[in-house]
């Protein structure tokens, strides 16, 4: 047997890598893009995966836009109105608290591993909506609570002027985080990679801001409504509703368009419980029916309870549907390959050079 | 045939402890904290063999999902999921009738093959979303999610560009592919990599792996191979809005969509900020406005 | 196997699957390397880095085909034809490597002017004797002399004494014609046997387009001479026909022609089956073979005595002649201090065959009760044997069935779970086999070595330890053997002595009484009998019986007493050569690349820098090289055998022939003696095709083993009720019969269910689509399965008619988490001649949507 020696390690075999030399290195050209109307899919399965969330968080998102809601506005209108607004105070004091006793729950419940939710206490993390309404719910709860047990126990006529001071120092806080509570539900969409959701952002949180103090105001005229409104708050709460309500539709008008010209609006089309919850519930329940009803009920130029209370109901099942239609409709829209590699492909993205090519983008896909 | 010069020191066919920074020898990687890992895969020498997909369910120990034969080529897998960290694509291009090429480009071709796996993104959103913090970036600036800290909460399941992570059903938590962290703090590279046979799974430090890789990318274009790009590494498509890099990233010969992956992805986080100021502004204006009709008399 | 020894002398792989690496261009032919070779498709992988063209050849368009350059698709079975018109290209182009082919193959060599060739007697060679349905081999001698063949047999069947006819060996080298203007000298006959394999002929017949074949023809013959070489790999494409054997030799003829045998990135790489396939021909498990390619007495031929038998397996000339060392030391191993020299060693312990004893006719003598009981030790033969339905029936009929085994598996479930039972033909109570499933134990739990595909010997340990009642092969025949030897101890009945006598004595270790296998590792390479020293090399076998040697090719594998190579682990460094070979054993004698002596010219020099391998050292007056010389060391380029001595063994071997296990040291392009169908390749067409052949009035291969009976029936040439032809072969996530990864979840999953792949066209016809339910059948049975439309598997144009092919991998069954019908059921019990291997590769069959069983539906 031949045994290993020095002069065999002499030989190899080895040729010069080929090219060497003569190429710079490079990342290379990304073959042309299919022309409209053809999409490449991987055999129709989704390139985006759906949130795993189950129907709590719809009721999440509409109790925090409505509860949210209703603390700023019944601030706003106890400053402007003062004692005339009293029972508005107090109602928005304690729906903020009852958004807060029904909300956290709901979005524990939604959790996959519910007996671990205090970690999202353990880090704050402003590039996560989710992490920052954590806070803005801690917040909202907390000062919803106080603000609230202040009311009641001057309601209940113990140690009133402490009680009150006590509420009102805890409603200005818990009317800033209603705010948040209120809209932030709509960056907790939009930073996430669902077409429909990342399409029409600041839409989005238009619509969710306006129907959140739509529905807020709604909430609250009811409730006037209820003791015979002898402040005149509710009429006050449905121009409010009203104006809300006209900018809600408005702001979904242009989102719609926005979607079709990102091609992404097919979930609104073609699944038939997204878009009845979308077209039927959102627009057609909160935004048409309300505004035909406050309009006649303007026409009729006298007090309509019966008109603002079928308004009110509306707007706030409305805001209900808006919610959970986009949830849905963002959802289904991640699992459409078709529609999210082609809304990958935007130009804003793919070259880095802002809105004015995605208008021209949009101009060509129109 | 590659050997490492470290090879002459380890002939000994039994080993009675492990061996010293094993990846040295397997992949020419030394592996170190506070540096940065990642996968260069060249699907050009990709031969579908699904070695790194059945070496990483063995070595983080994962179930099979099996719903039955998909008839989409040979991918029997359909997607990454939180049991399945690698997955094989198939697609079949090959001409109908006549045209059914015998001529073809060198390496891959025709048949184009791709292990996926979760792209370690630069600026994760997955991690970027995260309320917990459950998800965290590693020493070996590597994306990893802390089971006993995730509470389910599902955020970076939608908040992912490449459909990878997910939440599993059963246990409750947020899954996808560490890097295998662990076996990297042992001085390992990669099951999956470790595995592939034609090295189209390449692991190393990302600065060697994008050089080797525009080097590659070179290479198959002097080959006559022009639809040859990077996807994922800085400054490509892939890693783009934001993103910065993907410290997985790939050599691909057709368009991203024929992989199931995103021409541009973005940085959902970069949507917070907008969201947030118009949502606020919404709700102030109206605030606003309900002062102004509370005070008219 | 035993066409590369007719061919070269040795029945393996010619070169190491990391000389690929060197190859500058690479034919994949009846292989789907990278899906079963996938580590071995790696060095194809580094070969391309390095600028090689990779082609392969298939009929279907597989993982491989998507990594090469060129792919050309062939009808199933027509491997000859393409290869043919290869041949024919390089002939009539003058492309081969004339200085290397002229010197070391028989190209010059006249032959006897009785033969007649296929294209003389349209499709038959002269010989043929339609009674015994057999050649003779007389008129296929070389001119005046009779060859014996290098294979296993060295025993030729002829009228006269063998001894004397080829003692003219001694005397003077084979008639040869340099100038090749012999009508009868190999090239010449070459020329006329293969001018009928036209391109326009090869596309008619394979299907492959005639520029697609060209470019492959014009690769191989571009990249080999002196300064390129090009390799060819196949596997089992090739084997499993009729006319496995002549394909694989139709490599051979080509690559002896283009210089491309025992060179750096040359050959021909055999891609072996399971992990040890290699050995287990080496040491084999094979009826017909005793280690070390040493042939089985037959006790219809005049083997009676030690004298007679070696008298007729000794050749004269060439490294066989040393055959009575290895094969009394053998006997040594065996039986140890039972055998002497007066009982001739222990000879007539041997068992003795009587015909062909290899599994398809196993099963018929299993169905016919012939046979009673059976060990099935790691076999699935329901799903693995062909004709699957008549395995059952041979297993049904046992009186018992030993299974050892990792699982339950198929064929140890088949009485309540088979084909038979589901299609009620039979009922479980009436089947009376007594199965014992005894489970066997895995690589990883025992210690013993793997033989890989290029014969390298590797070592590997035990790392764990058996779960509950698993035990090793090794455990299980050691202790089978002591208990049978103690309950024959005190027979004294001539008939018991084989078991009394046989040598078992191996150390065993710990509580399960496990036996040491190096100890028998020790035993395989041969020790002295005297003072139990290893023996260093095969030099030191004896034949006087002072050694004991249990398979001399592996000689060296463990050289020392506290040396074994098969367990070293010292790879070449980065500038290192490359051969390794300090990295475990290749047999023999560490060789990596056999023939290597051809990697020089007959002067002794390199062919080129490029491709150099071992040379003549004229200072130290001997070859050197980077790999083991695979050539007596000392022997100078320009020795000549002195005839008027009459020499023997290697002594009648020139300095200038490389290949000295042949008789005159050439590689043989003619062969002349050792395959049953001929001495050349001819285009048979396999004996199910739906066309006629158009080379030839013979249709398929004369030789052809068949077994017609009931439920074993043929199809006819173009059969219109089978009009499809249909293939199977494996797929990467699967292994075989499917118990290693149809058991085990994380593999079952990537091929979850049995499909068979249909080409688009034929799918549109009878519209099927992608994932239907299809049946296909043949007379022998019938399978229900999902289909694959894929346009990787293409019609093809053949005379004229439109022939579909149809592919269905044949790894499912009923067992485990991935399940289908098995593709087995419609196969049929046929063989080749020489091997008895099946034809699973190329049948007909029929195809119709819907499905099978109707109570499935639910
Ligand atoms: N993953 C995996 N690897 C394996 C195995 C396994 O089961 N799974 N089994 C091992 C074993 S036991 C073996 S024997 C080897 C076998 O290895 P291969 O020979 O590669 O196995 P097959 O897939 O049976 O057949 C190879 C190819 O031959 C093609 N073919 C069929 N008919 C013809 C023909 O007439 N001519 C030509 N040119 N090609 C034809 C088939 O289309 C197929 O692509 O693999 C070993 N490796
Ligand atoms: N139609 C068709 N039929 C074919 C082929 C084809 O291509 N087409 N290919 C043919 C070929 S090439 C081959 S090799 C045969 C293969 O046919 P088989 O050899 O019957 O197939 P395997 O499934 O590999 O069977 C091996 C069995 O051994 C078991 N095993 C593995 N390791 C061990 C061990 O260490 N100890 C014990 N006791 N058991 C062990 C496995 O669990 C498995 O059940 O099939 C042949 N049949
Ligand atoms: S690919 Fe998805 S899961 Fe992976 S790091 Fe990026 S965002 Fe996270
Ligand atoms: S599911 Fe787990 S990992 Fe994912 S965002 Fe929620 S807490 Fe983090
Ligand atoms: S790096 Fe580890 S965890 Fe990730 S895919 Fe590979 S094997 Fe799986
Ligand atoms: S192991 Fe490598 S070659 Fe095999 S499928 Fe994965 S990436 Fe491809
Ligand atoms: S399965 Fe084993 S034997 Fe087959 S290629 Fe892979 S490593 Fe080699
Ligand atoms: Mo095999």
């Amino acid at each position: 047997m031949t045994e290993v020696t020095a002069d065999r390690q002499t030989t190899s075999l080895t040729l010069p890598p080929r090219g060497a030399g003569r190429l710079q290195p490079a990342t290379g050209h990304l073959p042309p893009a299919p022309p409209p109307g053809v999409d490449i899919t991987y055999y129709g399965t989704p390139s985006l995966k759906a949130s795993p969330w189950k129907w709590h968080v719809g009721a999440y998102l509409f109790v925090a836009g409505v509860s949210g809601a209703a603390q700023v506005l019944s601030l706003v209108a106890g400053m402007v109105r003062g004692r005339k607004a009293r029972s508005v105070v107090r109602n928005g004091r304690y729906m903020g608290l009852a958004g807060s006793l029904i909300g956290a729950p709901l979005l524990i419940a939604d959790l996959h591993t519910p007996d671990r939710w205090y970690n999202m206490l353990r880090i704050f993390r402003s590039t996560s909506p989710m992490s920052i309404g954590s806070y803005l719910l801690t917040a909202f709860g907390a000062f919803s609570g106080v603000s609230a047990l202040g009311q009641f126990v001057s309601d209940m006529g113990w140690r009133k002027r402490a009680a009150r001071r006590v509420a009102w120092a805890a409603h200005v806080p818990a009317a800033a985080a209603g705010a948040g509570m209120s809209v932030y539900t709509a960056s907790l969409l939009s930073a996430t990679s669902s077409p429909l959701w990342a399409a029409a952002t600041r839409l989005l949180a238009i619509r969710f801001g306006s129907s959140a103090i739509a529905s807020g105001a709604a909430a609250l005229s009811l409730a006037e409504r209820a003791r015979g409104d002898r402040d005149g708050n509710a009429r006050r709460l449905d121009a409010v509703a009203f104006l809300a309500t006209i900018s809600s539709l408005v702001a979904t008008m242009a989102a719609n368009r926005r979607y079709r010209a990102y091609g992404v609006d097919s979930p609104l089309r073609d699944e038939p419980a997204i878009a009845a919850k979308n077209k039927l519930g959102a627009s057609a329940v909160g935004q048409a029916l309300p505004l035909a009803c406050y309009g006649a009920a303007a026409v009729s130029k006298r007090d309509r309870p019966d008109l603002s209370a079928v308004a009110s109901l509306a707007v706030i099942a409305g805001s209900y549907f808006l919610r959970s239609g986009i949830i849905h409709a963002g959802m289904a829209s991640s699992e459409r390959p078709a529609d999210a590699l082609r809304f990958a492909r935007r130009p804003s993205v793919a070259r880095g050079n802002g809105s004015a090519r995605i208008e021209h983008w949009i101009a060509r896909h129109d | 045939m590659n050997v490492h010069s470290r090879a002459l020191e380890e002939t000994r066919s039994i080993f009675d402890r492990a061996l010293r920074d094993e990846s040295e020898l397997t992949a020419g990687a030394t592996i170190a904290p506070g540096r940065q890992y990642g996968f260069f895969t060249d699907t050009t020498l990709c031969i579908g063999c699904k070695a790194c997909e059945v070496a990483c369910k063995e070595w983080n120990l994962l179930p099979s999902e099996s719903a039955g034969l998909t008839g989409m080529s040979y991918d029997n897998t359909r997607d990454l999921s939180a049991y399945t960290w690698r997955h094989v694509e198939f697609i079949e291009k090959i001409a109908d009738g006549n045209g059914r090429a015998t001529d073809m480009a060198p390496f891959q071709s025709n048949w184009l093959m791709m292990s996926d796996v979760c792209k370690h993104c630069g600026n994760a959103p997955c991690l970027e979303a995260c309320p917990t913090g459950s998800i965290f970036r590693t020493e070996f600036d590597t994306v990893v999610v802390q089971q006993d800290i995730c509470n389910g909460c599902g955020y970076c399941v939608p908040a992912c560009p490449f459909a990878v992570i997910d939440v599993d059903p059963y246990d409750g938590k947020a899954h996808k592919c560490t890097l295998c962290y662990d076996r990297l703090k042992g001085g390992l590279e990669p099951a999956c990599s470790k595995a592939c046979p034609t090295d189209s799974i390449q692991f190393g430090e990302y600065s060697d792996l994008v050089e080797r890789a525009r080097q590659r990318v070179a290479d198959l274009h002097d080959r006559g191979v022009e639809t040859a790009y990077l996807y994922g590494a800085p400054g490509t498509a892939g890693a783009t809005g934001d993103l910065d890099r993907l410290n997985a990233f790939f050599l691909l010969i057709d368009r991203p969509e024929v992989y199931n992956l995103p021409e541009a992805p973005d940085r959902p986080s970069n949507r917070v900020r907008p969201s947030l100021v118009s949502g606020l502004a919404t709700v102030s204006s109206l605030a606003f406005a309900a002062a102004l009709i509370f005070a008219r008399r | 196997m035993p066409s590369l020894g007719a061919s070269f002398g040795r029945g393996a792989a010619t070169l190491a699957q990391w000389d690929l690496a060197n190859s500058d261009c690479i034919l994949v032919m009846g292989s789907n390397m990278a899906e079963n070779h996938p580590i071995a498709f790696r060095f194809v992988m580094e070969a391309k880095q390095r600028g090689a063209t990779i082609m392969h050849a298939d009929p279907r368009f597989t993982r491989t085909s998507a990594l090469v350059d060129i792919y050309a698709p062939v009808r199933a079975g027509t491997d000859i034809a393409f290869l043919g018109g290869i041949i024919r290209y390089v002939l009539e182009n003058d492309l081969w490597f004339e200085e290397y082919a002229l010197a070391y193959t028989n190209l010059s060599t006249i032959i006897d002017p009785e033969f007649r060739d296929t294209s003389d007697l349209d499709g038959m060679f002269s010989g043929w004797e339609p009674d015994k349905q057999h050649y003779a081999t007389g008129s296929w001698q070389y001119e005046g002399m009779l060859m014996p063949s290098s294979l296993t047999e060295h025993y030729l069947d002829t009228a006269e004494s063998f001894g004397k006819e080829t003692k003219i060996l001694h005397e003077r080298p084979p008639p040869r014609d340099p100038a090749l203007q012999h009508p009868n000298c190999v090239y010449q006959i070459l020329r006329r046997h293969y001018a009928a394999y036209t391109p326009e002929m090869v596309e008619q017949v394979t299907g492959c387009p005639r520029e697609t074949f060209l470019k492959v023809a014009d690769a191989l013959a571009r990249n080999s001479g002196r300064e390129r070489t090009s390799a060819i790999c196949y596997a089992v494409g090739w084997t499993h026909h009729s006319t496995g054997v002549q394909i694989i030799r139709a490599a051979a003829v080509l690559q002896g022609l283009l210089g491309n045998i025992g060179r750096p990135g040359a050959g021909i790489l055999a891609l072996r089956g399971h992990t040890s396939i290699q050995g287990s021909t080496d040491i084999p498990t094979l009826y017909n073979m005793l280690p070390s390619y040493i042939p089985q007495p037959h006790a219809f031929r005049p083997q009676g005595s030690l004298q007679d038998y070696l008298e007729i397996e000794q050749v004269p000339t060439g490294w066989w002649h040393n055959f009575p060392k290895y094969f009394v030391s053998l006997l040594r191993a065996w039986y140890r201090d039972h055998g002497t020299k007066d009982n001739d060693w222990g000879y007539n312990w041997l068992p003795k065959i009587v015909g062909d004893h290899s599994q398809l006719p196993m099963t018929l003598a299993m169905k016919d009760r012939l046979i009673r009981g059976l060990f099935l030790m790691a076999q699935n033969p329901v799903i693995g044997g062909s004709n699957s339905e008549l395995v059952e029936e041979g297993l049904g009929n046992l009186e018992w069935l030993v299974v050892r085994d990792i699982a339950e598996i198929d064929s140890a479930s088949f009485w309540y779970k088979g084909n038979l039972i589901k299609s009620g033909k039979r009922r479980p109570q009436d089947i009376g086999t007594e199965v014992f499933l005894m489970p066997g134990s895995l690589a990883g739990e025992k210690a013993g070595t793997f033989t890989n595909t290029h014969r390298l010997v590797q070592w590997h340990d035990a790392v764990v330890t058996a779960p509950g009642d698993a035990r090793s092969e090794l455990w299980f025949v050691y202790h089978l053997g002591k208990r049978l030897k103690a309950l024959y101890r005190d027979s004294t009945a001539e008939k018991d002595k084989p078991i009394q006598s046989i040598n078992l004595d191996y150390p065993v270790q710990g509580d399960r009484q496990e036996p040491d296998a190096e100890a028998v590792l020790q035993e395989i390479n041969g020790y002295t009998i005297a003072d139990r020293n290893q023996l260093g090399g095969v030099n030191d076998i004896q034949a006087d019986g002072s050694t004991a040697c249990g398979s001399w090719i592996y000689t060296g594998v463990y050289p020392r007493n506290d040396h074994n190579q098969a367990r070293s682990r010292c790879p070449d460094g980065p500038d290192g050569p490359g051969t390794h070979l300090g990295w475990a054993f290749a047999w023999p004698m560490n060789r990596r690349t056999l023939y290597n002596r051809a990697s020089a010219d007959p002067a002794g020099k390199p062919w080129s820098e490029r491709k150099r391998l071992v040379w003549w050292d004229e200072e130290k007056k001997r070859w050197i090289g980077t790999d083991s010389i695979d050539f007596e060391e000392e022997k100078r380029p320009d020795y000549q055998p002195d005839w008027d001595s009459c020499p023997g063994g290697t002594d009648a071997i020139g300095g200038a022939d490389p290949f000295i296990m042949m008789p005159d040291g050439r590689s043989a392009l003619f062969v002349t003696s050792g395959l049953k169908e001929g001495p050349l390749p001819s285009h048979y067409e396999p004996l199910e095709s739906p066309v006629p052949n158009q080379f030839y009035a013979q249709q398929s291969s004369p030789t052809a083993k068949t077994w017609e009976r009931d439920g074993n029936r043929l199809h006819d040439v173009g059969d219109p009720e089978h009009p499809y032809v249909l293939t199977t072969y494996r797929l990467t996530e699967h292994h075989s019969g499917g118990t290693p990864t149809r058991f085990v979840p994380t593999t079952a999953e990537l091929q979850p269910e049995g499909f068979a792949e249909i080409p688009p066209e034929l799918a549109a016809e009878l519209g099927i689509q992608n994932r239907d339910w299809v049946v296909l059948s043949t007379k022998r049975g019938s399978v229900e399965t999902r289909a694959l439309v894929t346009n990787r598997l293409r019609p093809f144009t053949i005379a004229g008619r439109r022939i579909y092919q149809i592919g269905m991998p044949w790894h499912f069954g009923w067992a485990g988490y991935a399940t289908g019908d098995i593709a087995n059921v419609l196969t049929a019990v046929v063989g080749d001649p020489n091997t008895s291997m099946h034809e699973n590769k190329a049948l007909t069959c029929s195809l119709r949507k819907g499905r099978l069983r109707q109570e499935a539906h639910a």
